[in-house]
């Protein structure tokens, strides 16, 4: 079965105008990610992840170069709200509690958000927070806030999610409950997810593709497949294939 | 000891006692004279002797200074929305705004009291003034300084400007409105106090001023520390208002170091 593309990267350079002249954050980006796939972006700091996650988001506009998202420019596809974004900080509202966090973009879109409640709810329920409705943001611990707002990207369920290191300041336990959940989340809904990440183990253990990348200026260096049977479990971070790709991995990000 | 130097009411409680002693211990050990100084147990008896005199200059002071403080922080509240709303009102009104609060209102009030007229209007008008323009600034300053990635947030989710500003700035701006509306509403009483003092018929700037015409030192104190607790309660008022809108907000919670 032959997908059809969701995301289509052309030759992309962002340069930012600085005191110094241009800084070149991205140089000749390209990239295809088909509907419905997993693809992370891992590489060094600096080397223009969060740029690249910011020019598909329509956060940053491209200096030279193509984005297609779903066939449409990137301002079109975020005013049709084709995507969803989960970003480093959770970025709650602390005025709200966790309903009226995950019912905002309902409110921004304009919808009936009573005929919402139900589904508010149901995506409270699956990142394991029933309970925590009426609790405000400062009330509750990192790794729940982060999953007030999975649940706040999921409520209008767009085609294609954005996470910019979700879990990167998470310890490494909530970290790996939460990539377990991500992935339930992931295998019910079939969106195409973006996912930012600095660690090359919760990249295999989550992706389809592997998008590594280097800096000065960023661009991509290679992308690896991660062909694991799915739904997958933790047992794959026994075998040999998930070490040969760690280190495959790693020698890209030190060279 | 230690429980007494840590507990809520026993410090302030403390200093006032000893201010008290030093006050009264002044006026018998250099005999200072009524006139100049009086003594607490002299306020005391101006103030229950003519408690309805005081009653009744700081209801009108009350009135002018509450009046004045709505009126002008409504119009500075709206204002600041404007020019934060749009960038083109902001580069047109925002130098007139800074200049203008640099304007003494004691140099200014005696010609707003000749256009307004000797009623409590121009009283008000005063007080209006001085609360308009910290409004207008900080409801500005509030609303451009949402978190960015709030920001963020809202252009991803392609909120319309409307809601930008409603569910986003309005909310981000609310403990600078209060920062402000503390602020006024001290300032608020001042101003009416010195509209007062300038032409009026009641109200504590009025009292105080007929009693330094007979020198009736107790009650210009008496007076004096009305306004203070006017101020204070008046204070105490908006902070009350302001922890009901604002408890999110970290400037409510305890600097530990």
């Amino acid at each position: 079965m032959s997908k059809i593309n969701s995301i289509k990267v052309k030759q992309l350079s962002k340069i930012f105008e600085t005191k110094n002249g241009g800084f070149e954050a991205l140089s000749d980006v390209n990239l295809e990610v088909k509907k419905g796939d997993f693809v992370s972006i891992i590489g060094p700091s600096g080397c223009g992840k969060t740029t690249l996650m910011r020019c598909l988001s329509n956060l940053e506009d491209a200096s030279n170069g193509s984005i297609e998202i779903n066939g449409k420019t990137p301002d079109v596809a975020r005013k049709d709200r084709d995507f969803g974004m989960v970003f480093q900080s959770s970025g709650l509202l602390s005025w709200r509690n966790s309903f009226d966090n995950v019912m905002l973009p309902v409110e921004l879109s304009g919808k009936d958000t009573n005929s919402y409640k139900n589904k508010v709810n149901e995506l409270l329920d699956l990142v394991s927070l029933i309970g925590f409705e009426k609790s405000y943001p400062h009330e509750l611990s990192g790794g729940m806030q982060q999953r007030v707002s999975i649940a706040r990207s999921l409520i209008l369920e767009p085609q294609i999610l954005f996470m910019d290191e979700p879990f990167g300041a998470l310890d490494h336990i909530t970290r790996e409950k939460l990539n377990i959940e991500l992935l339930n989340i992931w295998e019910k809904r079939k969106q195409t997810i973006i996912f930012i990440t600095h660690n090359i183990r919760e990249a295999i253990f989550l992706s389809d593709q592997i998008v590594v990348m280097e800096s000065n200026p960023g661009k991509i260096k290679k992308i690896l497949n991660v062909d694991f049977p799915r739904p997958r479990s933790d047992e794959i971070k026994t075998y040999s294939k998930f070490k040969e790709l760690e280190l495959e991995g790693e020698t890209l990000l030190k060279s | 000891m230690k429980k007494l130097i840590e507990s809520k009411l026993f410090p302030p409680l403390f200093f006032l006692v000893l201010l008290f002693v030093i006050w009264v211990g002044s006026i018998i050990i250099f005999k200072i004279p009524t006139y100049l100084l009086p003594s607490p147990l002299k306020i005391y008896k101006e103030i229950v002797q003519n408690f309805y005199l005081f009653v009744f200059n700081g209801y009108w002071t009350l009135v002018e200074a509450m009046a004045g403080y709505l009126l002008g922080g409504s119009f500075g509240f709206l204002l600041g929305s404007l020019l934060a709303y749009s960038k083109f009102f902001e580069r047109g009104f925002l130098p007139y705004v800074v200049g203008a609060t640099t304007i003494p209102i004691v140099a200014f009030a005696p010609l707003v009291i000749i256009y307004v007229g000797f009623g409590i209007a121009s009283k008000i008008v005063i007080a209006a003034i001085v609360s308009f323009f910290p409004l207008t600034l900080y409801t500005l300053k509030g609303m451009q300084s949402s978190d960015l990635i709030h920001r963020d947030l809202f252009y991803v989710l392609a909120a319309s400007r409307f809601n930008v500003f409603i569910k986003l700035q309005l909310q981000s701006a609310l403990p600078y409105i209060f920062t402000a509306m503390k602020q006024t509403s001290t300032i608020a009483v001042i101003a009416a106090i010195i509209a007062e003092y300038i032409q009026a018929d009641r109200g504590f700037g009025y009292l105080i001023l007929q009693s330094s015409y007979v020198m009736d030192i107790p009650r210009m104190w008496s007076a004096v520390i009305f306004s203070c607790l006017l101020a204070m309660s008046f204070y105490g008022l908006v902070v009350l208002i302001e922890r009901k809108f604002v408890w999110w907000h970290s400037s409510l919670k305890e600097l530990r170091i």
